[in-house]
């Protein structure tokens, strides 16, 4: 009897299976999500790091403490986002943003909305930008204001980014998206380079990269003597500096 | 020609409707006296006032037109009473005009009725009874209940929109749609001398009165009658009297009582946006600006004139705007009548273009800034510039427009696949400024600053480099008093990792942190 029930189960198992199996697609079947668009920063060790630039359409996380670069690579993708023809804002928290340096670095000023908002407005500002739909990047500096708000306020972000095809770029001081955030890139530095022939001159600001989150991102081959690739950006003090005049 | 009648019935009575929406559907009479006391905005129940119009349910309610306020609230006690205001006539005037410009350049305007040629919107709508139920529909978003007729003539027209509320003449077949309406229609109202004629002639129709011989109609009626016989012939003689929209756009309205505070006005204000924006939609118009007059108790005017970033049509930044100028000042005395005059502007078109990321839409973005502007001020957003001097920290701002494109782009737009970049030349090391520089408290070695501090700030200094001495505007001379400037700049490595810029003011002998390189 017992053997008759179990041969029974096994039968109606089968049919269940065979049922299913006309249904189920496995996993090596699977299509894969197509690769995202990157924004170019136009700074080859960083775009190489993040597989060819930012993420469009998302929530990027920028970080580093004081002259660890984080600004240089701001405007490095302010003047990339720029000249690719996109529309793009900055929410400044901090009322940071130096027009001079950036303009050295390459931003075109007369296409770039500055938005120049508190603390406690910034968030709100980027929101407001990124609903509007029709920017390519929308970037906020919190300075050195460290952004609070809730888990829920950077999923929104994200979701209205992903919505209007909008890349999100925070840039603090230490992280703070979390898990909102597809790409985090925390600048580890500074390595300034001075000329101390005679009187010391400020030459150069050296800084690597550290990749903490990109999601969609292989990591990079290490090379033949097993070390990583290089990740470090230098950047150089303009010809025409202040220092120069 | 087929023309439409677009015609407000009780106009002034909509027109005070249209100031409180929430009386709709509420029992509602419209008082007047002949001592304007209530036209002046005065009590409605107070003097001689006479309930001279009134909505369904007051007459359902048993009020009736020419009793006193006194009466008719007596009747129905759950009646409003309003008062009728010039101002609030004016208004409703003026939105039945914008709703004529929505649907066509030129219209003819009498008191309570618009006319405007249709040709052209057969091309948009399948039928003209659609046409006149989109006209019906776009009355009720300015906050007008309107009745529509359309023919071949005005005087048609207007007939039908006594008898109908919504109708449509077949072409040529004006005498024939007017036969069977009721010979009253035919006048605002009939004289009394012509309806006791008809009256005793036995005549109850327009179609009974067309009958008639016109020789005869017009021997014993003379030209009134003849008129009103080739009217109800169909035959019409009047012509069509374009008139040009008027230039600004402005919404009023009197208080019954004086108003000390912030809130209750900016309830009233956004009603009268709410209003100014619709109808500035109608023309495809948007505000970049409005000037907000406010009557005083004192009997003296208070004029503010508020900006836009840009042109737009959304209530909230007009309104965080007139909230922030009058928090900012105050009202000398309680307020007692507001009227906004809107300045109209165009909204900019945008030509897409296939080889570039396509940017906001102009009036989105205009939007999105003038949003901004109220939330942020609008002295905070623009597009930077630098300014034409040595002191690196002068910044200005400027408008921020979408650029013109023409030619071909300069790069590549991105492709899905990452695509490896160029090894591209060293970049140039940026500054973060601290806006105001900070004033700091500095030690000095023997090459210069040894160790800084200030309110975030306290380092030893590793390396410094300068001075580099800048100077100038010594010319010029500010309301302190201020003669120029000379600092003396040093680029300073400190024991806190970070690459500080700061300078030794040499006028005021003080040191000020103005940022560092990141």
């Amino acid at each position: 009897m017992f053997s008759h029930t179990l041969s029974v189960m096994g039968l109606r198992l089968g049919l269940i299976d065979d049922a299913l199996a006309a249904h189920l697609i496995p996993a090596s079947r699977l299509e894969h999500e197509p690769p995202r668009a990157r924004l170019a920063t136009g700074l080859a060790p960083l775009d190489a790091a993040l597989g060819g630039g930012w993420p469009a359409a998302s929530l990027a996380e920028l970080c580093g403490r004081r002259s660890a670069g984080r600004t240089s690579v701001l405007h490095a993708t302010l003047a990339a986002a720029i000249a690719r023809g996109q529309t793009v804002a900055l929410v400044d928290t901090a009322g940071a943003f130096d027009p001079r340096s950036a303009e050295g670095a390459g931003v075109t000023l007369s296409r770039l909305l500055w938005v120049r908002a508190g603390a406690r407005l910034g968030l709100q500002a980027a929101d407001v930008l990124i609903a509007a739909g029709g920017f390519g990047l929308v970037a906020i500096d919190f300075g050195e204001h460290a952004p609070r708000a809730p888990t829920a306020a950077w999923l929104r972000l994200r979701h209205a980014a992903e919505r209007q095809g909008t890349t999100a770029l925070v840039v603090a001081l230490s992280r703070s998206a979390g898990a909102a955030a597809t790409t985090a890139i925390v600048m580890q530095g500074p390595h300034p380079r001075f000329i101390m022939t005679g009187c010391p001159l400020l030459a150069a600001l050296g800084t690597r990269i550290a990749v903490e989150r990109a999601i969609g991102v292989s990591p990079a081959p290490a090379n033949e003597c097993g070390d990583e690739p290089a990740r470090s950006l230098c950047f150089t003090m303009r010809p025409s500096g202040p220092h120069e005049r | 020609m087929r023309l439409a009648c677009v015609h407000v019935p009780q106009l002034a009575l909509q027109a005070a409707l249209r100031r409180a929406p929430a009386l709709r559907g509420t029992p509602v009479a419209l008082c007047e006296s002949k001592s304007k006391s209530t036209a002046a905005g005065g009590d409605g129940r107070a003097g001689h006032a006479r309930v001279t119009m009134l909505s369904a349910e007051a007459r359902r309610a048993g009020v009736r037109v020419g009793l006193t306020a006194a009466q008719a609230a007596a009747v129905c006690p759950g009646l409003t009473l309003c008062p009728r205001t010039d101002a609030d006539t004016e208004a409703a005037e003026a939105a039945l005009a914008d709703l004529g410009f929505a649907f066509a350049a030129r219209i003819d305007r009498e008191p309570g009725r618009v006319f405007f040629e249709i040709g052209d919107l057969g091309q948009l709508y399948p039928s003209e009874a659609a046409i006149a139920q989109v006209i019906q529909a776009r009355a009720v978003h300015l906050g007008l209940g309107v009745r529509v007729a359309i023919a071949d003539h005005k005087a048609t027209a207007r007939v039908a929109t006594r008898a109908h509320e919504r109708a449509i003449v077949p072409p040529g077949g004006g005498g024939g749609f007017l036969a069977p309406l009721a010979l009253a229609v035919l006048g605002e109202p009939l004289s009394g001398e012509l309806a006791e004629t008809f009256n005793r002639w036995g005549i109850q129709t327009v179609g009974a009165f067309a009958a008639l011989p016109a020789a005869d109609v017009g021997l014993r009626l003379g030209a009134e009658g003849a008129r009103l016989h080739r009217l109800a012939r169909g035959q019409d003689d009047e012509p069509f009297m374009p008139a040009l929209p008027p230039d600004a756009v402005e919404e009023g309205l009197a208080l019954d009582d004086a108003i000390a505070e912030l809130e209750p006005l900016a309830f009233l204000l956004r009603g009268l946006c709410d209003r100014l924006l619709a109808r500035l939609a109608c023309r495809s118009l948007a505000c970049a600006g409005i000037t907000l007059r406010l009557q005083l108790e004192t009997r003296t005017f208070d004029v503010r004139e508020i900006n836009l970033a840009a042109p737009s049509r959304e209530v909230a930044p007009l309104l965080q705007l007139a909230r922030l100028e009058l928090t900012r000042k105050p009202p000398e005395a309680p307020i007692v009548g507001l009227l906004i005059v809107a300045r109209p502007a165009r909204v900019r078109s945008a030509q897409l273009d296939f080889l570039r990321p396509t940017g906001p839409a102009p009036e989105r973005l205009a939007a999105t800034i003038a949003r901004l502007a109220a939330m942020v001020g609008p002295e905070n957003i623009g597009a930077p510039r630098t300014e034409d001097t040595w002191r690196e920290e002068a910044v200005a701002l400027t408008a921020f427009a979408m650029p013109a494109h023409t030619g071909l782009p300069d790069a590549a737009p991105p492709e899905a696949a990452p695509a490896p970049s160029p090894p591209s030349p060293p970049h140039p090391i940026t500054m973060r400024r601290f806006r105001p520089p900070e004033e700091i408290e500095v030690m000095l070695g023997p090459e210069g600053p040894a160790a800084l501090r200030g309110k975030a700030t306290t380092a030893r200094v590793t390396v410094a480099a300068g001075p580099y001495r800048l100077s100038g505007e010594w010319w010029r001379r500010d309301e302190h008093g201020e003669t120029g400037f000379s600092r003396d700049y040093w680029d300073v490595h400190a024991s806190d990792g970070a690459l500080y810029r700061l300078h030794h003011d040499r006028v005021g002998d003080r040191w000020y942190l103005d940022g560092y390189y990141d």
